[in-house]
């Protein structure tokens, strides 16, 4: 059964399950495949997921109604995403990657193309490092500048670009060199 | 923060463009597991409104359960009839024109009354008669009100003529009291006459009194996020007034009696359960307790005869009348002596006249069902509100006043309860209707006023065709559950 935002969120302000239930049902794949491009594994983005609607149950009402609910669930989604990562001991000191010395990225973009089946890509991108790959989701994919970037991540601007050139110049030469096998989820 | 993202653009192959077109693709296979939900739902909190809606729902049955045995405790359990109880249990004799039978806080009034206007040969003796042990302590009052009957002939009969029921009067506004209201001008009833019209036309002359009735209760409507319907609990208090109004059988050819007394009731306090459809139909369930007194007067004129007369031991001349009150609660017989030494001179032929006064308490308890309609324009609501309601109703006997007005020779003695006097409980049912008017404070709260209109369907008693009417009005204060 389809509701409409306006009713959804106003049952769900009121704990109805059956509306959160709903929510879910209707939110639960983008959201889903957002998480498996922070996450290492499947079992991690569900584990993103998860603690995602549990803060968008508890903070719904701060949901105005300006915008789509789900540009506003995607934000959520991605900002828990991002607190997981930097949860983690190994998060990486984004200023300072321990990276071995990576071909230039304008040089390898003519013959190293992103351009790959969906799968060898997202399992290009869940091999990156945890930083690497969350500044890439962040500017490629959901459209943070690089600003919004340094802000986010606790970050200079500078370091959110050379993250960004880096993970490219990383993701190509995985492809390119056929490191990366097809991701399996 | 900049929360824009790029449109698609199928053109490009660009990463990220891709990337945003595989997370809404409906072909892709990825997909979370189906038992994500479960364990998401294992995390929430519990549903507010559900949980708020069974706290008010205990709290609602639990309050009805209180009232409940509040009711029942203040019920006493009807009390075995006193048939013929002795003597000394329940008649305390109280005099008036001699200081022997004289209480000071009872007699000065009716002494002066009945001494001023009345002839030496004549006294008048209250007498206080069988009042339930457990309520011994009350207070005693009589409080007659104008007397009912028609003016005596001054003409002695010949002969004695039957016992006479002259009427009945309502005393209640004269119970509060111990003083005695008396305007027994009948002393000089000493010369009645034959002709006297004596079961004159009594309809519509105050009467014994009765009881009255419940309420509804009732409940409005709100519009809210709610679409399903509204739970409301409402609180109420009512003051009302009312009457009873019943019709004594009488025996054929006689003309009945008809009596009608205003009752007066303490406010009734109730609680209510409403629910409320989205359309404006709704449906109440409540409890209300309310208690009333009120008081009675009956007057009998007898006619006295030496002649019969007997000899007791003691050689006193004892002459016995009964006296038979009805009730729409159930009749009740008292028996009184009259004794003259033996070495008084027995008086001419007579009237005697004996007033017997009651007063009693009474509780209710009703279980209205109300079925109403209601519609809502801003924080108002108007609200139409019918339906019926089980009443249950408990009368006590407080006390039975008895006073005798006869020739100076005639001594009142001992009057006895032969029947009646004990605890009645009666149920019936009722009809009411209501209208509402509500205000919204909040969201959840509403204050209304609920004028209502009730009567009885049933008798309340089968000996006579009583009914009760009630009417007043609700102030109550009603809770959104949901």
């Amino acid at each position: 059964m389809q509701y409409d935002d306006q009713h959804i969120v106003a049952a769900c302000l009121r704990h109805d399950r059956n509306a959160q239930r709903a929510l879910y049902e209707q939110y639960k794949t983008p959201l889903y495949r957002l998480c498996l491009r922070y996450a290492r594994d499947p079992q991690e983005a569900e584990d993103f997921l998860h603690e995602s609607f549990l803060v968008v149950f508890r903070d719904l009402g701060q949901f105005k109604g300006q915008g789509a609910l789900g540009g506003w669930l995607r934000r959520v989604t991605i900002n828990v995403a991002l607190q997981q990562l930097r949860r983690r001991p190994e998060w990486q000191q984004l200023d300072e990657p321990a990276l071995e010395r990576l071909p230039d990225a304008a040089a390898d973009e003519a013959e190293n193309p992103l351009d790959v089946p969906m799968p060898q890509l997202l399992a290009a991108i869940r091999e990156l490092p945890d930083g690497y790959r969350a500044v890439f989701n962040l500017y490629v994919v959901d459209g943070f500048s690089h600003i919004d970037i340094a802000r986010e991540l606790g970050i200079s601007v500078g370091a959110s670009k050379s993250q960004l050139h880096k993970a490219k110049a990383l993701l190509r030469r995985k492809l390119g060199t056929g490191v990366i096998k097809p991701s399996t989820y | 923060m900049d929360n824009h993202i790029p449109p698609y653009n199928p053109h490009n192959s660009d990463p990220g463009d891709r990337l945003r077109r595989w997370e809404v693709d409906p072909d892709a296979p990825e997909q979370p597991s189906d038992a994500l939900w479960g364990r998401i739902e294992a995390d929430l909190p519990p549903p507010r409104r559900r949980r708020a809606l069974l706290v008010w729902w205990w709290l609602a049955g639990a309050g009805l359960l209180l009232l409940g045995w509040h009711g029942l405790r203040q019920m006493p359990a009807p009390t075995p009839a006193p048939v013929a109880p002795p003597a000394e249990v329940g008649l305390q004799a109280r005099a008036a024109a001699s200081s022997e039978y004289c209480p000071a806080a009872v007699s000065g009034a009716l002494a002066a009354a009945s001494i001023a206007s009345s002839s030496a040969a004549v006294s008048a003796s209250p007498l206080v008669v069988a009042t339930p042990a457990s309520l011994s302590r009350a207070v005693v009052g009589i409080g007659p009100v104008a007397p009912p009957y028609a003016q005596v002939n001054p003409v002695i009969p010949a002969e004695p003529t039957a016992d006479e029921l002259l009427a009945t009067a309502d005393g209640q506004a004269d119970w509060s009291g111990a003083v005695v209201k008396d305007e027994t001008k009948h002393e000089d009833k000493v010369n009645v006459g034959a002709e006297y019209t004596a079961v004159e036309p009594l309809a519509g002359r105050p009467l014994a009194l009765l009881p009255d009735r419940v309420l509804a209760r009732q409940s409005k409507a709100i519009e809210y996020p709610n679409r399903g319907g509204q739970w409301w609990l409402s609180l109420y208090t009512a003051p009302a007034s009312g009457n009873y109004v019943w019709e004594s059988p009488a025996p054929a050819g006689a003309q009945p009696l008809r009596s009608r007394q205003n009752i007066a009731w303490e406010a009734e306090q109730g609680l209510r359960l409403r629910y409320q459809w989205a359309g404006g139909l709704s449906i109440g369930l409540g409890l209300s307790h309310y208690n009333g007194a009120f008081g009675s007067l009956s007057r009998f004129r007898r006619a006295y005869d030496p002649a019969g007369e007997q000899t007791n031991p003691a050689g006193e001349q004892v002459s016995t009348y009964g006296l038979n009150l009805s009730s729409p609660y159930g009749d009740t017989d008292l028996e009184v002596e009259l004794r003259r030494g033996a070495d008084q001179p027995a008086p001419a032929p007579t009237y005697l006249f004996f007033t017997v006064g009651s007063r009693q308490a009474l509780a209710s308890w009703q279980a209205p069902l109300q079925i109403g309609y209601h519609r809502q324009r801003n924080r108002w609501r108007l609200g139409l509100l019918t339906g019926p309601s089980w009443e249950v109703q408990q009368l006590s006997t407080l006390q039975t006043t008895l006073q005798v007005t006869a020739p100076g020779a005639l001594r009142p003695l001992r009057p006895r309860v032969l029947r009646g006097q004990e605890d009645t409980r009666v149920s019936f049912l009722n009809w009411t209707g209501s209208l509402e008017l509500g205000y919204r404070l909040a969201p959840r709260w509403e204050v209304y006023l609920q004028p209502f209109g009730q009567t009885s369907l049933t008798r309340l008693h089968e000996a006579a065709d009583s009914r009760a009417r009630r009417y007043g009005c609700q102030l109550g204060l009603s809770m959104k559950l949901n």
